[in-house]
């Protein structure tokens, strides 16, 4: 197994667990399906609700990730982990709700297309009662808005440097920058909001 | 040369493997200020995983049993699972069977419509053949081993070759066809109508000798009227008086006349009266016949009311 593909604490186990699962749909176990829907559906519906907004956007677009990537379950790539490629499906999808909000003047995206962070104060509010949460939503919104992806797919969801490349489409080497200049702003704007760790 | 925060962050999560982690290891055990970052880095990770999961825990979430379900109901009706190649399946499928439908139909039109009711299609029948109406001979069917000349078979216009020509004006409907290798041969309506012209046109051969026997007769009425009526015929009659008795005595039975019939006999006593013995002029076959026919006229006589 190449390194730049090796899960984080483990997961290298799941992936290869799960291509045996996908192998076993494709030839015809189309019932096992539900076990990958079960192991992902949460993580992904959270990881598309900080991209967007609306939760009724979000529930449609983790839907039709989900479909989608039924559809084209041949295209997966069993080197990667099932959520890596769904996560990119997902992200295209929401990208796509991004760009037609755009055009109705919701929302506005940058340059390199990396998607915008859901409204801190919506992240605040779902968070009200917890100061970690509230601290961590606000600080990730002060980062631009490819090092908060890339943050977010680091330390919410666990994918490794290479997977993260995969997910966004820059070289790894990108994302080690990225995560670099995003944990330095976090750890200040943590700090300054009272948030302490050893 | 201390560690990276990558460096930091992958020997973490497991991620730097090999010589690099063996590396890594080996400087965090001498550099306690590396150490000391690594230990800052496992702390940091600590804690946003754990505000991640106090944000996920305090916002409302979807009802993850309805969401499966809602995937797998949207999956259930579609294809799934197949590799890039395998989608084009259908596609391939589809045009596969065009091919072989446009393939039957201009196979349907270069055989002909006799051959299109094999695909249950409704055959479109060419006016091959006229059909015979009542009364009129149907044309001779074509000779054994000429069906498949070319001269002998009109053209035929293939179904597609029709569904082709936008714009054409339709075809005027055309009789019921007849196919030529099924023509069939005169009805029986038609065979009762020659039947019927033979029997008429054997009737008018027989009517010039109704007519003679007819003219004949009136003039044998005519002569009975006259006081001497017999002799007066056999005055009248030509040739020899046995000739003029045959031809009364047979056209009198042949009109069934009993009139006629007495006076062909009239006229038979007379021959023998005259000559008082039988005709001398007559060979013995006139004779025998002179005296059959004289049986018969008297024998009608006797027969038939008068």
């Amino acid at each position: 197994m190449p390194d730049e593909v090796a899960g984080i604490n483990g997961d290298d186990a799941d992936r290869r667990e799960e291509a045996d699962v996908v192998a076993r749909i494709r030839a015809g176990e189309s019932h096992l399906y539900g076990i990958l829907i079960d192991r992902h559906q949460r993580r992904l519906w959270w990881a598309v609700r900080r991209l967007l907004n609306d939760p009724d956007d979000v529930d449609d677009v983790v839907q039709e990730a989900f479909v989608r990537a039924w559809e084209h379950l041949g295209d997966y790539d069993p080197a990667y982990r099932f959520y890596t490629w769904l996560y990119t499906i997902a992200r295209n999808r929401a990208l796509n709700v991004l760009r037609r909000q755009k055009v109705r003047g919701f929302v506005s995206l940058s340059a390199d297309d990396a998607p915008p962070v859901a409204h801190p104060g919506d992240a605040s509010t779902r968070a009200e009662g917890n100061e970690l949460a509230g601290a961590l939503a606000e600080c990730r919104g002060t980062l631009p808005e490819d090092q908060r992806e890339a943050f977010d797919l680091r330390h919410a969801d666990g994918l490794s440097y290479a997977e993260i490349a995969r997910a966004i489409g820059a070289p790894e080497g990108t994302v080690m920058s990225r995560l670099h200049r995003a944990r330095g702003k976090m750890r200040d704007c943590l700090r300054s909001k009272g948030v302490t760790w050893p | 040369m201390h560690l990276d925060d990558p460096t930091l962050d992958r020997l973490r999560t497991g991620e730097l493997e090999g010589p690099d982690r063996a590396r890594a290891e080996a400087h965090l055990a001498v550099c306690a200020r590396c150490a000391a970052a690594q230990e800052e880095m496992e702390a940091f990770a600590r804690a946003v995983a754990r505000g991640y999961a106090e944000e996920r825990a305090a916002g409302p979430e979807p009802d993850w049993a309805a969401r499966r379900a809602a995937v797998l109901a949207a999956t259930a009706s579609r294809r799934s699972a197949a590799p890039a190649w395998a989608r084009w399946i259908p596609q391939m499928a589809a045009v596969l069977v065009a091919v072989v439908a446009v393939g039957v139909l201009v196979e349907r039109g270069v055989r002909g419509p006799e051959e299109a009711g094999r695909f249950g299609a409704p055959a479109e029948q060419a006016p091959l053949q006229r059909a015979a109406p009542p009364g009129e001979a149907a044309p001779p069917e074509a000779p054994p081993g000429s069906r498949d000349e070319g001269p002998a078979r009109p053209p035929v216009e293939s179904p597609l070759g029709r569904a082709q020509a936008p714009g054409r004006p339709a075809p005027v409907p055309a009789p019921p066809a007849v196919h030529r290798d099924e023509a069939a041969p005169p009805s029986e309506a038609a065979g009762a109508e020659v039947q019927a012209g033979v029997r008429e046109a054997e009737a008018n051969e027989e009517r010039p000798a109704r007519e003679a026997v007819a003219g004949e007769l009136l003039r044998q009425r005519r002569a009975e009227a006259d006081a001497d009526a017999g002799k007066a015929a056999a005055r009248d009659a030509p040739t020899s008086p046995l000739d003029r008795y045959f031809a009364v005595g047979r056209a009198a039975l042949a009109v069934e006349d009993s009139a006629a019939a007495g006076a062909a006999l009239s006229l038979w006593r007379d021959t023998l009266s005259a000559d008082g013995v039988a005709p001398t002029d007559a060979d013995s076959a006139q004779l025998g016949s002179a005296t059959a026919l004289a049986d018969s006229l008297a024998a009608f006589i006797g027969g038939p009311p008068e």
